[in-house]
């Protein structure tokens, strides 16, 4: 350590910004390397200045990028709180949106080397399981490893929930509506639509009783019995008609009547 | 009192977790002192209102949880650390915390992250606030469980096995940590070692079979075995418990066998003593 | 006393409680500094996170060469250079009149380098060649770096060094 120092008044000129560049050159070469000139020139820095860059380099270094998708949300206006819960979405985060992707594209080469009539009915059976499906794996104690945590919190189970299902399902229909518009049957494009929202509802309002796995399953199944049916009467092209959107409609509207009235069941395992 | 519980009940299917629970805990450290599977945890879970119980009563800090008001009050008053916390899969210790605390509903970004890093602070991981949680030991990931429980500065704190993972150095200032915090809060632990109970701990309430046994101060529980362990030469048959112990003589506990020697208890004399019965069965 | 290159050591080793005492020693200094170069408190605020988060990350690849704080303006100056760059209109400060002339420059000798009749004659030199000056020969800078740190082209960096320097021949001639 040295044993020369800037006089006090140079530094004091350098702090003020009034010193000529020859000292300001001599202060510059000396301070870095001495504790004792450096730490004499820290008041003129204002503490709270320097506090509050302190605590961003230490949101910088804690923090890592947020995820594309967190910044998308970010960018579209979703509160950046919320975001980063929703960018927490289990399956959002394990690869679960490339499973998707790969079935979605698996359905859609399916589609297209079938022949005739059976086009669009890989679509129509997968389009709207798929979000079912996710949001069974977006919530609930075997899906989230915070589940016990997520409950505990003053934050609302089923706005988290919703904030979730919201997010799947917007993912699910971009993926799906990218390969939909792709198909040569113009029904294609549309009819998985009303079916996709009106059975993600359906889950979320059977979850008010069963456990949101069982649900899903149970949603699943009966969509599959539906479509089947459908195809084996060839009567496909009856899901783009006005009786198969009003009944989509009907029951969207009657599971978000149970999903409101029955809300509390989230908020609780096991309350009845 | 901060925690009533009263005749608490809760099954799954054919097995009873909880069959009449009923303890109170006050301000200070209480310890559930337990063998596994004795319904510590689901009755952890019902005190942290994440599960409701099938019958029975709980009062938490006034409120009662099956009230939708009263619960959302409680929760904003918790911390909870469930016996495995999950961790989201990337991200960093303070990312874990942070997304606890937006659940949490701190205010705006500045002052959530001051009170992130605080709790990182308390629990001694500062410098590994920035490591992705799945790199971290497992003594250390538990830490990170405690800091989250710790966040607000909660009234009522519920650690379910806090100890597990933590190596002895650990434990010393985790335990100072607690007492500091039971000075002004109510803090509810499980555990089924007698240790932590003689050493973190200002209450105890043994569980066994989804009921509490016995309550009172660890010195108490020490007590229940006095005059009833014997140090003797040879193993009695008829002893409650004896064991071989490292020079060579044997540990008796019940009444005199021949020749032994009166010993004083421990806390775990006290506690094995209450459970005879169980371990009786394991033994035979 | 721990030294700076310790701290660094601790630092690479991951340990925020080091990289807090190396910013509470470094940081007054470098705001100081850097606010003689550019006018903007915010950019200059900008550029001390962004020095300490480098710092941060690459703390391991200081290899002992200089000193820790020259090693850390080393950071700040080029990303000062950075920031400017991408926002242009922030604009760098011509270094400060001095209120009254130096005192004692030509007796001042500083460690290892004594600047005496130099110093006064650069502190004869007009606000634009001390500019250019301190920013090429004192900063380190290429003269593509002083001319974002300047806010002038690279070409007027370059004619401006060659008045300076025929200027300064002059005086100490």
């Amino acid at each position: 350590m040295t044993t020369w120092h800037v006089a006090a008044a140079d530094l004091r000129d350098y702090a003020a910004g009034t010193a000529g560049v020859a000292v300001a050159a001599s202060v510059e070469s000396h301070v870095p390397r001495c504790r004792d000139c450096a730490a004499a020139l820290s008041p003129a820095v204002d503490a709270g200045r320097l506090d509050a860059v302190w605590a961003e380099i230490g949101d910088r270094i804690d923090l890592p990028r947020r995820s594309l998708l967190e910044r998308a949300l970010a960018a579209v206006g979703v509160r950046d709180t919320d975001a980063r819960l929703l960018a927490a979405t289990p399956n959002l985060r394990s690869g679960w949106f490339g499973s998707l992707t790969l079935v979605a594209a698996f359905a859609f080469l399916a589609t297209v080397l079938g022949a005739g009539r059976g086009d669009i009915t890989l679509l129509l059976l997968l389009a709207p399981v798929l979000p079912v499906i996710g949001v069974a794996a977006a919530f609930g104690p075997h899906a989230d490893p915070t589940y016990d945590l997520t409950v505990a919190a003053p934050y609302s189970v089923l706005r988290l929930l919703l904030l979730r299902a919201a997010t799947v399902l917007g993912t699910c229909v971009t993926v799906t509506a990218a390969i939909a518009f792709a198909m040569p049957d113009a029904a294609a494009t549309t009819a998985w639509l009303l079916p996709a929202l009106a059975l993600t509802l359906a889950t979320l309002a059977l979850a008010t009783w069963l456990d949101i796995a069982v649900a899903a399953t149970a949603v699943a199944v009966g969509w599959a019995v539906v479509v089947g049916e459908l195809a084996r009467r060839d009567e496909m092209t009856d899901l783009n008609g006005g009786a198969a959107r009003l009944g989509c409609v009907l029951l969207a509207v009657l599971a978000a009547a149970v999903l409101v009235q029955r809300r509390r069941h989230f908020d609780q395992e096991g309350s009845r | 009192m901060t925690v009533s519980v009263d005749g608490l009940v809760k099954s799954y299917g054919r097995k009873r977790a909880l069959d009449g629970m009923t303890f109170h805990a006050g301000p200070g450290v209480t310890g559930l002192l337990g063998p596994n599977g004795a319904g510590k945890t689901t009755l952890l879970r019902i005190l942290a209102t994440v599960l409701a119980p099938d019958a029975g009563r709980v009062s938490l800090l006034g409120g009662d949880p099956a009230v939708a008001a009263d619960r959302l009050e409680i929760r904003r008053r918790l911390g909870y650390l469930p016996q495995e916390p999950g961790f989201h899969q990337g991200f960093t210790a303070f990312e874990f915390v942070d997304y606890v605390a937006i659940l949490k509903q701190f205010g705006d970004r500045r002052a959530r992250h001051d009170e992130v890093r605080r709790v990182l602070d308390l629990v001694g991981l500062r410098d590994v606030s920035g490591t992705k949680v799945r790199r971290l030991s497992g003594g250390m990931r538990r830490r990170v469980g405690v800091a989250q429980a710790l966040l607000g500065d909660p009234d009522l704190v519920i650690l379910d096995e806090p100890t597990a993972g933590l190596d002895p150095e650990q434990r010393l200032r985790f335990r100072e940590l607690l007492s500091s915090i039971g000075e002004r809060h109510t803090v509810l632990l499980s555990t089924h070692q007698t240790e932590d109970v003689a050493a973190l701990c200002t209450n105890v309430v043994v569980v066994d079979a989804g009921r509490a046994r016995w309550s009172g101060v660890p010195r108490e529980l020490t007590e229940l075995a006095r005059g009833r362990v014997w140090v003797a030469a040879e193993r009695d048959p008829r002893a409650q418990l004896a064991y071989r112990t490292g020079d060579g003589t044997f540990r008796h506990l019940g009444d005199a066998p021949a020749g032994a020697t009166l010993l004083d208890p421990t806390i775990e004399d006290g506690y094995l003593s209450l459970l005879s019965a169980s371990v009786a069965e394991v033994a035979a | 006393m721990t030294t700076d290159v310790e701290l660094l050591d601790a630092v690479a080793a991951g340990s925020r409680t080091a990289l807090e005492e190396l910013y509470r020693r470094h940081s007054a200094w470098l705001v100081l500094r850097l606010s003689r170069r550019c006018s903007d408190g915010g950019l200059v605020d900008e550029t001390v996170q962004d020095t300490f988060v480098a710092v941060w990350r690459s703390a391991g690849k200081y290899a002992g060469q200089g000193d820790v704080g020259a090693w850390v303006w080393g950071i700040a100056i080029r990303r000062l250079v950075d920031a400017l760059r991408r926002s242009p209109r922030a604009t760098a400060v011509p270094l400060a009149e001095p209120r009254e002339t130096e005192r004692s420059a030509e007796e001042r000798v500083l460690e290892g380098v004594q600047y005496g009749a130099l110093g006064g004659a650069l502190n004869r030199l007009s606000p634009e060649l001390r500019a250019v000056v301190e920013a090429t020969v004192l900063d380190g800078l290429s003269t593509k770096e002083a001319a974002t740190l300047l806010g002038i082209p690279a070409g007027t960096v370059k004619t401006r060094m060659m008045r300076a320097r025929a200027a300064l021949r002059e005086e100490l001639a």
